[in-house]
């Protein structure tokens, strides 16, 4: 089903509750009322059209920019990626590496050694994401900005700037990695091996947390490769050609 | 239930939601995990053509009728097409035509098809052994992974080829649904295969 700004936001939740942290990035709380999408993102000042192409693209992942998501400016877009990165730092990954660490805490001496071993598997994730994300923040996202900037205003100071990056979107497009492929392993492993423990709470709940990190970060990289290298392409052919 | 994603792109290229929708889900009756894309508009098929790059498409004639003379053939020249159409004879010399669906078939023929195309299509190298437990030899592979060896290494160890340390690769990762090296190696020790 196909979001719409006319849908009642209340609705928008219930219908697929894990759209909650993604509205959230646009400061969105709950306590919608009858609101309609339209109504609050009016009186939040949010790029409506933006806000439904971003939840229809979440929602379903056969959701492909048509006209949708074209010529959208691209610094909406990486507003909007650095909040997720936020998210996966600051929320997500913290809340699992806490979950983890009480697991290791409560789990009886002949396990110890086994958790321990899943925590560093996913002590290691949490560095390869955090550089990865460092890289996109550091690097990609400015230049993308600084192109947007050339491509809209061409300043002659921005074009010399521009001109000194030896950076362009091809190079992000074939180094842009597949962040997700060990939380896969790592539901896998709990999954299937883990040693029979009594937390079996605490374990569903570092598994809840991992599904959604998973969905969240493919939904993310989706975004990148489907609206913002196209869009950052086509500016870059436009700049450089002039 | 396999335990990964199967590696494959259905594309339906068709205007006729009813049709696009039926066939999906017919699609997945049969095999669950592949993706599947819906594309409605010429437009939109041309602008993301490149970047699907599926492996099969189901498109309706009249719409490739208007690929043929619009659209950079060399693009599909490569894509193994289904045709949804209700003319038998309708054919297409400029593209990879593997089969035709009739719209007026009925169920046990439009399954049959959809079948086929999809077995001959997507059939994983080892099928016969692709679920339940990791094979002895498997399992050698998995300790050497673990060990830090590369596939080349590993391939000189055993005396096989590299190829088929590869195939043995795909198939663990299969099974275990694990697919990177430190992933393989946490299941090593957690299986008592090594020890640290």
């Amino acid at each position: 089903m196909k979001i719409n700004k006319n849908m009642k936001m209340a609705d928008l939740i219930l219908m697929n509750y894990q759209l909650l942290p993604v509205i959230n990035r646009f400061e969105i709380q709950l306590g919608f009322g009858e609101k309609t999408i339209e109504q609050i993102c009016k009186s939040k000042n949010i790029d409506t059209d933006f806000f439904v192409e971003i939840v229809n693209a979440f929602h379903d992942e056969n959701y492909l920019p048509e006209k949708h998501f074209q010529n959208r400016s691209l610094s909406l877009i990486i507003n909007y990626l650095k909040k997720s990165h936020n998210y996966f730092i600051n929320v997500k990954l913290q809340n699992i590496e806490l979950m983890i660490n009480e697991f290791v805490k409560k789990c009886c001496s002949e396990e110890v050694s086994k958790i321990e071993l899943i925590k560093s598997f996913f002590e290691e994730y949490k560095k390869e994401l955090i550089i990865h994300i460092d890289h996109e923040d550091s690097v990609v996202y400015p230049y993308a900005i600084l192109l947007e900037k050339v491509f809209l205003y061409q300043k002659k100071e921005d074009l010399e700037e521009f001109k000194k990056y030896k950076y362009n979107i091809n190079k992000y497009a074939s180094e842009h990695s597949d962040v997700e492929e060990k939380i896969f392993d790592l539901k896998n492993i709990i999954i299937k091996y883990i040693p029979k423990t009594k937390e079996t709470n605490l374990c569903n709940h570092i598994l809840f947390d991992l599904f959604e990190l998973e969905k969240d970060l493919i939904n993310h990289q989706r975004i990148e490769e489907k609206v913002l290298i196209p869009n950052a392409i086509k500016m870059e052919n436009k700049v450089i050609n002039n | 239930m396999k335990n990964e994603k199967l590696e494959m792109k259905i594309l339906i290229f068709e205007k006729r939601h009813i049709i696009a929708k039926g066939l999906c889900s017919i699609i997945k009756e049969f095999e669950n995990g592949i993706e599947i894309i819906l594309i409605d508009s010429l437009i939109q098929f041309q602008n993301n053509i490149q970047n699907i790059a599926p492996d099969l498409l189901f498109v309706n004639h009249h719409l490739l009728e208007k690929l043929s003379d619009s659209f950079n053939k060399t693009k599909l020249q490569h894509t193994k097409i289904i045709l949804i159409t209700n003319n038998k004879s309708v054919s297409f010399n400029d593209f990879l035509i593997i089969e035709k669906i009739l719209i007026n078939e009925i169920k046990s023929q439009v399954e049959t098809k959809i079948q086929n195309i999809i077995t001959n299509n997507f059939a994983p190298e080892d099928e016969h052994n692709n679920e339940g437990e990791i094979s002895e030899r498997e399992r050698d592979i998995v300790k050497l992974i673990a060990q830090g060896n590369t596939n080349q290494k590993i391939a000189d160890q055993l005396f096989i080829s590299p190829h088929t340390v590869t195939t043995h690769r795909k198939n663990i990762t299969k099974k275990l649904g694990i697919k990177t090296v430190s992933g393989l190696t946490i299941y090593a020790i957690l299986n008592n295969l090594i020890e640290i």
